[in-house]
């Protein structure tokens, strides 16, 4: 047992017993939910305040690959504390800001918080499988509307359900050829995979992660759902829902597919790499290029989520140290500046009962903080100097040139995207700040101020903390970034976790000769070394598998 | 044409008769029959890829300690056939429930391309 099982089982465990509290969302249910998010968000600080990382757990004690492992390090911490924090504030914003809600949607977004803890930890394709379907199905169930028309929903179902069957499938086919679903196996055993197998494996999983990161063309489903769900749903959706789709996307090219080391020439197994770059520039200029037509804000907060995890997918393709240290910072970037555009949003939308940002007309005169806050969201996305996204442009950048002519493409049309996602979201912030020209529809209707609360400053001022924390020291993120980045690359060409036969030795006191022989070799046996490394060429077969049974 | 090309061509019909029933209709009802038809196919796949041919069940019997090395079906996909079913399970009736939901707000379950009614609320 450890610490970061307690990260999936904790949420798991409160959230099936606030039902009982009963059906409707009361005092009690509330503070419960809150109280483990904000309990969870600060073990997750406290471990990375220790210096015990990286750790690995197995699970139910079968070592891989025949059991499930979880790999904690400071990366996968910090994006953890980031969501259960996301969640946190998500459920604050709805019990103060939103409309009431059943216990349902507390239950829901401890549910999420469980299965994005998991799916960032575990290191089994099936399980990383399970917990973004965990994720999925509570997703749809918080932005189904209450009354209304659900067809957003449903197509988002539609289109969810077709990307898992497809994930599904090629996870099976790959089982059939691999006889293994340890990621990190699979990666040392790709090689020797017959081209179907990989071609159709590698094809139909992607697959999956694309649709559920909303990549053009497989992100008709994205601006309907956003549109319909209260903004704190939207905010889970995109920093959550979206970020995690994309962390477990790298974190499947990266250990299977072992990156595309250089992009260029045909990289690692296929040219995958080209197909994966190719798509996340269209995504990242047509959703940048929509925004500019978009009338209705949270539709615009969609498409930007569109554009931003268009370039995602372009570092996760480049795949050299740099472009992967930028995955990490964009990841950070984009649920920081999301999350106050989102609660900007929701606040509004509260006041005035509308989301086409033009008729926000004025508003910023009764509260300029709004506005403020607005522009902070705003410059965190865009990365304006010494904000977080610019961290993440920056380091993109310096990926991106290494690699030739596809580089210098990617980084000029993430240039004309910016361009284009500044005007769209300042033009917002515009609207909001006008105070001259024709009056104010909302004239005389409003509360005079949105803001004012003691829940708008907590929350609003945690999230400028961190922003300008990410922003103006980013040396914690970026040590944490390196590390991990240097540990899923490793050095040798096959790099597998290593992680279950060191804890399994550990546990049981066995140590085999052929893995004591095999670090003693390369001459990193530490388990704190970093890495996460192969255990030996030699893994056994499916048939040596299927005997240990007995 | 053995058994397992018969089961493996079964399967593969099952997902491509749900992609069939995706396409061809916009009918709520029909899109959860099809996705469930291309889920029970998947799960058929996953079923074949633990079996090969002189394979027994993995469960350990008496009949077993005596005789040597027996060769057992893989175990995993069936364990991984039960999550996948269960996940299924969840999926189908929150579907349901959407489709319950899409005929309360608009009489029928024919589903047309037009979200953008949807009210804002928060």
């Amino acid at each position: 047992m450890n610490t970061a099982v307690a990260f999936i089982a904790a949420p798991l465990a409160v959230a099936f017993l606030l039902p009982l509290l009963g059906s409707r969302s009361s005092w009690g249910s509330r503070a419960a939910a809150l109280l483990t998010l904000l309990a969870l968000a600060a073990v997750g600080l406290l471990m990375l305040l220790s210096p015990a990382f990286p750790q690995v757990v197995v699970i139910g004690g079968w070592r891989a690959p025949f059991g499930i492992s979880l790999y904690v390090d400071a990366l996968s911490v910090m994006l953890v504390v980031l969501f259960d924090l996301l969640a946190l504030f998500a459920l604050w914003f709805q019990h103060q800001h939103g409309q009431e809600k059943p216990v349902s949607f507390d239950v829901l977004v401890l549910v999420l918080s469980a299965a994005a803890a998991g799916a960032v930890f575990t290191q089994d394709l099936f399980n990383l499988f399970v917990f973004l379907e965990i994720t999925t199905v509570a997703a749809l169930a918080l932005s189904a509307p209450q009354t209304g028309s659900p067809r957003g929903v449903i197509r988002y179902w539609l289109f969810g359900s077709v990307a898992s069957a497809s994930m599904l499938l090629g996870i099976a086919i790959l089982y059939s050829g691999a006889g293994t679903l340890n990621l990190v196996e699979l990666g040392s055993r790709w090689g020797h995979l017959t081209p179907p197998v990989r071609w159709l494996s590698g094809v139909m999983i992607l697959l999956g992660f694309l649709v559920k990161m909303e990549i053009v063309p497989f992100h008709v489903w994205a601006p309907s759902t956003y549109r319909a769900a209260p903004s704190s749903v939207g905010l889970l959706l995109s920093g959550v829902v979206t970020g995690l789709a994309a962390f477990s996307a790298w974190k499947f090219f990266a250990l299977v597919l072992r990156g595309g080391a250089s992009l260029p020439p045909v990289s690692g197994v296929f040219s995958f790499s080209q197909a994966l770059f190719g798509l996340g520039a269209l995504t990242l200029i047509l959703g940048a290029l929509a925004m500019l037509a978009e009338k209705d804000a949270k539709k615009l907060l969609a498409f930007s989520t569109i554009s931003q995890m268009g370039l995602v997918l372009m570092a996760i393709a480049l795949g050299n140290p740099r472009a992967v240290r930028a995955v990490f910072f964009l990841l950070f970037a984009h649920a920081l500046g999301k999350g106050l555009l989102f609660f900007v949003t929701g606040l509004v939308v509260s006041r005035t009962h509308t989301s086409e940002w033009r008729s926000w007309r004025g508003l910023g005169a009764a509260s300029p903080s709004l506005v403020w806050f607005w522009f902070l969201g705003t410059a965190t996305i865009i990365g304006l100097p010494l904000f977080p996204g610019f961290w993440g442009k920056l380091t993109f950048i310096g990926g991106a040139l290494e690699m030739g002519l596809w580089g210098r493409v990617g980084v000029t049309l993430l240039i004309l995207a910016t361009v284009c996602e500044s005007v769209a979201l300042l033009r917002v912030g515009h609207a909001l700040w006008e105070r001259e020209g024709e009056p104010s529809p909302h004239e005389g209707k409003l509360p005079t101020r949105v803001s004012g609360r003691f829940s708008y400053w907590a929350g609003a001022l945690a999230f400028t903390a961190a922003i300008l924390w990410m922003g103006l020291w980013p040396a914690v993120f970026s040590r944490a970034f390196v590390t991990a980045q240097q540990a899923y690359a490793g050095d040798g060409a096959p790099s597998v976790v290593r992680t279950s036969t060191d804890a399994f030795a550990q546990r049981s006191g066995h140590h085999s000769r052929r893995d004591g022989h095999h670090s003693r070799r390369d001459g990193h046996h530490s388990r704190r070394d970093g890495r996460i490394s192969h255990r030996d060429g030699n893994v056994p077969s499916r048939h040596d598998n299927v005997s240990q049974g007995r | 044409m053995n058994v397992v090309h018969l089961v493996a061509i079964s399967a593969l019909s099952l997902f491509g008769i749900g992609l069939y029933g995706l396409w061809s209709g916009r009918n709520v009802l029909r899109w959860i029959l099809a996705v469930g038809l291309m889920e029970t196919g998947i799960n058929v796949f996953l079923v074949l890829t633990g079996w090969y041919p002189g394979a027994r069940v993995p469960i350990i019997t008496e009949s077993f300690s005596t005789s040597g090395p027996v060769p057992f079906l893989d175990p995993v996909p069936s364990a991984l056939v039960l999550t996948s079913i269960v996940i299924g399970l969840g999926t189908t009736t929150l579907a349901l429930a959407l489709a319950i939901l899409h005929a309360r707000s608009h009489g029928t379950l024919e589903c047309e391309a037009d979200p953008e009614t949807a009210e804002v609320l928060e």
